[in-house]
């Protein structure tokens, strides 16, 4: 059988919805009040989330601890986390319940969008401050060298 | 009617028009944080994807209409507001 053949067995099946994964970027406004260390558990939860359901994890970034344009549950400032992940597409709906319900106090605004554009992934965005991972590590270096 | 002079955009990919290109969407927005309407908008006419070039490069350049470009700017200029990345109203 041909690669042509079985895709459309597979889609006959209904197989071929439940398999693909679709490029989703997802953007967290997160409380200004934890630190970074609560934040990258935040973003693990999330990260735990995806590739249980079978997802990809892409980049991640951190856009820093910005001043919002309007103030949001009274606060001015909080923290922007922005991650690029592949996943199915019913399983969507899941990983929005999980934003809003189970991360409740720590996410106070999240956005996950569908990427049509190909090159995405690749470079990255505009408003990239640092990349999650060196956001935390300089939190924590500067607390150890006061400590 | 030179209350609203033409704002100029430089030449932009589509791929451009984005709710994270904020120095795009601040240009396309007015004093009041309203979004400028498309006739006021003025950017150079082609907007060619870097893919579609590479592939073909004999094929005429393609342009976006202007409806398209307003629509897709106006909606980035939603998500940017919702994100508070720019204020609804100043």
């Amino acid at each position: 059988m041909t690669a042509m053949q079985e895709t459309v067995r597979e889609v006959l099946r209904g197989r071929h919805q439940r398999d693909t994964l679709v490029k989703y970027e997802v953007v967290l406004i997160i409380n200004p009040d934890y630190s970074m260390a609560q934040v990258l558990e935040v973003f693990q939860k999330l990260e735990s989330q995806v590739q249980s359901k079978h997802g990809v994890m892409g980049h991640s970034e951190y856009w820093g601890f910005r001043t919002l344009a309007y103030p949001i549950h009274k606060r001015n400032k909080a923290h922007y986390v922005y991650y690029i992940a592949e996943l199915n597409k019913s399983w969507v709906q899941e990983l929005e319940r999980f934003l809003s319900v189970e991360l409740h106090g720590g996410v106070f605004r999240h956005l996950i969008l569908r990427v049509n554009d190909k090159s995405l992934g690749t470079e990255p965005t505009m408003l990239r401050q640092s990349s999650l991972m060196d956001a935390v590590n300089g939190a924590s270096k500067t607390v150890s060298s006061v400590s | 009617m030179n209350y609203m002079r033409k704002k100029y955009i430089r030449s932009l990919k589509e791929s451009e028009i984005n709710f994270k290109n904020l120095k795009l969407l601040n240009r396309s927005v007015t004093e009041a944080g309203r979004v400028t309407p498309g006739r006021l908008i003025r950017t150079d006419r082609r907007m060619v994807d870097r893919r579609a070039e590479e592939e073909a490069p004999k094929r005429a350049p393609r342009t976006l209409s202007n409806a398209k470009r307003q629509k897709s700017i106006a909606k980035a200029i939603k998500i940017a507001r919702y994100l508070a990345l720019i204020p609804y109203k100043k």
